[in-house]
């Protein structure tokens, strides 16, 4: 049976997951996910899909 | 540490929008009774498409079936072809053999877009599973068996029984565990839960030589398409999952490639002979474990390991392998040090659940994230979940999701949009696929298709007229000898 693990987690050690490429625009800042922008991308995606179905649904029961 | 060629497969699941004479828009899913056709177009600009076989008959009933048939190598030295399974057709893409990690991940992203080409009137998903909405169209789609295939082919150097025990003991150890980095997320249809990956439930042995039953985690089906070359091999893997995000993508390849060439170098990790359900069983218990953490790999000795776990001994095995082994190239070298550090980051990232580096690389986090977001949003039922998980993997231009989520999130990616366009159409520079995509492309440019030429293409031959020339190793893409099969075309 191989060794176990050696590593210690970044948690344990109370430091952060380094970021291998952030934008220039938040160097010097902690990343933050753009949650509102992500989430309106998602609504869209679905928007479109529901009026997709509701076409077919109209189309089908005629 | 070899470079060897790699691969990756994958189906497409295709709705057709139909306009009526009334200008009404339906979408019906493909099936054997109502078959789906590449446009023209696309097979004239970019494959060197000879025409369907003739009619099939249905193994089971023994009727005569139309095949929408097409089998069509690309410029870029790839293939689209068409598959039947069940009552359902479906497109896939096989990328040409790639040398570096990051053209793996080019043309598979290419393949999105030569796919959405191929079909212009259609919704496309990248898996072959169906949209679950309620509609005719999905009632219709449910009815198809969806096991979402993402196939990998790596050659593999001096192993020639991938049933040899110590081969399956040292790599069925680290596949069983892959999901938790390159799982794809998955909300079941019916139950709305949500799992690691899409392919885990269809895994059912460790190694077996089918593709559509009895699943294994290594593939045994021996298809090897390196000619006579009795040292290599090609490795089928079918148990990964159609991954969105080039970093997923990237990883999910470059961890499977390191950990082969540790294996193949006597140098991985090993954890004894488990037998045939050890490991399925540890992959579907893991399935359902998205922190990573619960102990469910309990070995006869009482040892237990964690998915996380058990992937950080392989991540530092490959830390001190690639301390001590030799590289082909400086590319190679960089390379195999970008992917251990992404492996390293992707499972300290994942230990801390930290969203801000998953979300955007990792497929099951990022879709969880959305999930979990919208739900906050109102947006909670099985379908509304499902919904989502359906818009993440469809890949129609300014319709696709996750190409949304990534470019919000730019510094994620790892590839330019330019570079994958390149990708629909050059072949990779290093491999046997440049001479099949210069063969293809050839053939386009003189227009020869249409003079009733005679030739064929395959994964190991090309041939012109009476030139046939053997392509049989994957690495092999220059020499003198190959010439002639061009200068037949050309004559």
């Amino acid at each position: 049976m191989p060794e176990r693990k050696t590593r210690v987690p970044p948690k344990d050690k109370n430091k952060e997951t380094p970021q291998d490429k952030v934008p220039a625009e938040d160097k010097g800042k902690e990343f933050k996910l753009p949650v509102a922008d992500i989430m309106k991308d998602v609504e869209d995606a679905i928007k479109d899909t529901e009026q997709e179905l509701a076409a077919n649904k109209q189309s089908s029961a005629q | 540490m070899r470079d060897r060629a790699i691969g990756i497969e994958n189906e497409y699941a295709v709705v057709v929008a139909e306009k009526k004479d009334d200008g009404q828009v339906v979408f019906w899913p493909p099936a054997i009774h109502r078959p789906v056709f590449a446009s023209p177009e696309f097979l004239t600009d970019f494959t060197a498409h000879i025409p369907p076989q003739p009619t099939n008959t249905n193994l089971y009933t023994g009727a005569p079936v139309y095949q929408p048939s097409i089998y069509a190598w690309l410029r870029n030295g790839g293939l689209v072809y068409m598959e039947s399974a069940g009552e359902g057709t479906h497109p896939e893409y096989a990328s040409p053999e790639s040398r570096r990690i990051i053209d793996v991940v080019r043309y598979n992203k290419a393949g999105e877009k030569l796919i959405c080409l191929a079909f212009p009137n259609c919704k496309v998903f990248k898996n072959n599973s169906a949209p679950g909405s309620g509609s005719p169209v999905d009632s219709e789609l449910r009815t198809m068996v969806a096991t979402y295939g993402c196939h990998e082919n790596y050659l593999i150097f001096g192993i020639k029984d991938f049933e040899d025990p110590p081969f399956v003991s040292s790599l069925a150890p680290f596949l069983a565990t892959r999901h938790i980095i390159d799982g794809a997320g998955c909300v079941h249809c019916d139950t709305g839960q949500f799992y690691l990956s899409q392919r885990s439930r269809f895994i059912e042995t460790t190694a077996h030589a089918s593709t559509t039953g009895s699943r294994g985690i290594i593939n045994l089906r021996p298809e090897d398409h390196v000619g006579s070359n009795s040292h290599i091999r090609r490795l089928h893997l079918i148990l990964g999952d159609a991954n969105m995000m080039e970093t997923a993508i990237f990883l999910k390849v470059g961890a499977t490639s390191l950990v082969l060439s540790m294996i193949e170098d006597n140098c991985a990790p090993s954890f004894g002979y488990q037998g045939s359900w050890f490991w399925p069983d540890c992959l579907r218990a893991i399935n359902q474990d998205l922190s990573g953490k619960e102990k469910l790999i309990i070995f006869s000795n009482g040892e237990k390991f964690s998915a996380l776990e058990m992937q950080w001994v392989y991540c530092e095995a490959a830390e001190r392998y690639l301390r001590q082994t030799n590289f082909e190239s400086e590319a190679s070298e960089a390379e195999a040090k970008k992917t251990l550090l992404i492996w390293q980051k992707a499972l300290d990232a994942l230990y801390a659940n930290d969203l801000e580096w998953l979300v955007g690389r990792l497929d099951y986090p990022t879709l969880r994230y959305i999930i979990d977001g919208m739900a906050e949003r109102g947006f909670v039922s099985i379908e509304e979940k499902r919904r989502i998980d359906q818009n993440y993997r469809k890949i129609n231009e300014g319709e696709n999701l996750s190409k949304r989520i990534s470019d919000r999130l730019s510094h994620t990616r790892l590839l330019a949009d330019k570079d994958i366009t390149d990708a629909m159409i050059s072949p990779p520079v290093d491999t046997r696929a440049k001479l099949r995509g210069d063969f293809v492309a050839r053939l386009i440019d003189k227009n020869i298709r249409d003079k009733g030429a005679s030739y064929s293409i395959s994964w190991t031959s090309l041939r012109f007229g009476d030139v046939i020339e053997e392509i049989a190793d994957p690495l092999c893409y220059s020499g003198e000898r190959f010439k002639r099969v061009f200068d037949a075309i050309d004559s």
